[in-house]
């Protein structure tokens, strides 16, 4: 399965990566938000873990740009903003669930698992 | 900043100091307490006095412009060793001064988790979004992400110690409600 981590701290998505790759996922990664869209679009990935706060376009912009292209985009927000308003946000433009960050790496398989199921 | 806010400020500012330090040791895999927590009114000359006082060589400096609610700034700061102790942690294998951009990746992640971890706490309380800006990591003169505030210009700032108990690590935060980029608390 190919996931597409989304986030534009380096540290983060080698984090992720690692715990990713040693479960046998194969990671694409993008650093923006309009990375991550040029990415799906290219390479469609089975499903997309998203930061929110990221430069050039925000986790939620991309939501939507994506879901333009693919209505049945999986999508998982992985953020520090955990707001309670965010996350109504993020729900209603599509994600599928919301991690906050820091988060537990068993919360995060357990999420892709659920989706993938 | 009227009266009453500014006591909201202070009483919401202690959990949601709380509520950062927790998502730093969760994040970092060190057990953080928060130390020294201080709430302040005062003109930014003063402030900006003390913070040299305290931190005469930070080092490296984490800084989120905040908006939403209202404008903020927040600080983190590290010095030298304390940011490679910290980075060191979080990568899992000693790293060398000065940071590689993985290393200051990651202290820009600490920024980011810690200070959003205290706006959603405010958030949260107001039933609105106080969203961070993207981190920005410093590593020389960190109070020249404050240079446009007016050194008589009233402000309230929050700040405390994040310190791992027994061990050589600590960090600083800071947090300046601003009601826009360059003015001060009305």
């Amino acid at each position: 399965m190919n996931i597409l981590i989304v986030d534009d701290a380096a540290f983060m998505r080698l984090r992720l990566k690692k715990l990713l790759e040693d479960q046998g996922y194969q990671i694409q990664e993008a650093a923006n938000g309009r990375e991550a869209v040029e990415r799906y679009q290219a390479e469609r990935p089975d499903l997309v873990l998203m930061d929110i706060t990221m430069p050039e376009m925000s986790g939620i912009e991309a939501l939507q740009a994506i879901r333009q292209i693919d209505s049945g985009v999986k999508v998982i927000m992985v953020s520090a903003l955990g707001q309670q308003a965010m996350v109504i946000q993020a729900i209603q433009a599509g994600a599928r669930d919301f991690i906050v960050k820091p988060y537990e790496p068993q919360r995060v398989l357990d999420s892709i698992k659920k989706l993938m199921a | 900043m009227k009266i009453e806010l500014q006591g909201v400020w202070e009483r919401v500012s202690v959990p949601a100091l709380a509520k950062a330090g927790m998502a730093l040791s969760q994040l970092s895999g060190l057990d953080f307490s928060v130390t020294e927590t201080d709430i302040i009114a005062s003109q930014w000359a003063a402030v900006k006095k003390k913070m040299v006082d305290k931190n005469p060589n930070p080092g490296y400096a984490v800084r989120l412009g905040a908006h939403g609610l209202f404008f903020a700034q927040i600080m983190l700061l590290f010095s030298d060793q304390n940011g490679q102790q910290l980075v060191s942690r979080m990568i899992g294998e000693t790293v060398a001064l000065p940071l590689d951009d993985l290393g200051l990746s990651a202290l820009g992640e600490v920024g980011n988790v810690v200070g959003t971890a205290f706006l959603n706490v405010f958030a949260d309380l107001f039933q609105g979004v106080w969203e961070p800006t993207v981190p920005e990591v410093l590593t020389t003169d960190a109070l020249k992400f404050l240079s446009g505030v007016h050194d008589d210009t009233p402000i309230l700032v929050t700040e405390a110690v994040f310190q791992v108990t027994g061990e050589n690590i600590d960090s600083q935060i800071i947090v300046i409600p601003l009601p826009n980029e360059q003015g001060g608390i009305a």
